[in-house]
């Protein structure tokens, strides 16, 4: 039998999960920084438009984020991994067979689930 | 029986007089299980402020908000409104949905485009009456 796999993939994860609680930062370039403030680890997507790359180190950055009002945050692993949680927890309640594989990506085992794959995954996304 | 169905409740003194009881213990009340319907979509907030007294709500009460449900008329939510989330009730309106406070704060409508959108329903609330 054919298997068929699916990826869940948070988007730009640790700044949404902000976002659901300080809706202050939405629509606003925001970006995450690492432990001890040391490199952006998230970025939303207006701040990958202004081009603050992966893992940039902060003290690089830090004129630009003044200059371009960049909202800049110390990372919350404990809500992360609580948002984490629930979202994980949502998905396997429409796919039996998850594996996480890290904080915010999951592969979904999709082989033998009826119906319209696509509409399974916009459903699934709506829920989270 | 499955195993899984057994009783957790066993008596473990053999040798003593079992107890009559044993038969009819039942769980306590857990009031996490009573107002948590679907954890995953389940949040704690403190209210700020005393908009809400109308609906019983008061500065300093514990919401508990579900994230999953679908608001109906008269429900009182959570709702993102510019920069805050801020609780009010929801009432459907000729118009469209609305947010109305319980004093004399305006009634606005609901617009996501102006970022005023229902972010969840609050199903209970907790008020300390004896404080520390």
């Amino acid at each position: 039998m054919k298997r068929v796999f699916g990826l869940a993939d948070g988007n730009n994860f640790y700044v949404s999960c902000e976002r659901v609680f300080n809706p202050y930062y939405r629509g606003k370039p925001t970006i995450i920084l690492s432990n001890n403030d040391g490199c952006a680890v998230a970025r939303s997507n207006e701040a990958k438009a202004l081009g603050i790359k992966m893992g940039e180190p902060y003290f690089k950055i830090e004129r630009q984020c003044d200059q371009q009002a960049i909202e800049v945050l110390s990372s919350n692993y404990a809500l992360y991994a609580d948002m984490s949680s629930r979202m994980m927890s949502v998905l396997s309640e429409y796919v039996p067979g998850i594996e996480v594989y890290s904080i915010d990506e999951c592969f979904l085992d999709l082989t033998g689930m009826p119906g319209d794959l696509a509409a399974l995954g916009r459903k699934v996304r709506a829920a989270v | 029986m499955p195993f899984h169905n057994a009783p957790t409740n066993l008596e473990q003194a053999a040798c003593g007089f079992p107890s009559p009881a044993a038969d009819h213990t039942e769980g306590s009340l857990d009031l996490v299980r009573l107002v948590v319907r679907k954890p995953a979509a389940t949040f704690y907030m403190r209210v700020v402020g005393g908009s809400m007294a109308g609906a019983g709500i008061g500065d300093g009460d514990l919401l508990v908000v579900d994230r999953s449900l679908t608001p109906r008329d008269g429900d009182v939510v959570v709702a993102v409104i510019g920069d805050g989330l801020v609780c009010k009730r929801i009432a459907k309106a000729a118009a469209g949905w609305e947010l109305a406070s319980e004093g004399d704060g305006p009634t606005i409508a609901i617009d996501p485009d102006l970022g005023i959108e229902i972010w969840g329903v609050v199903t209970w609330s907790f008020k300390e009456h004896r404080h520390p």
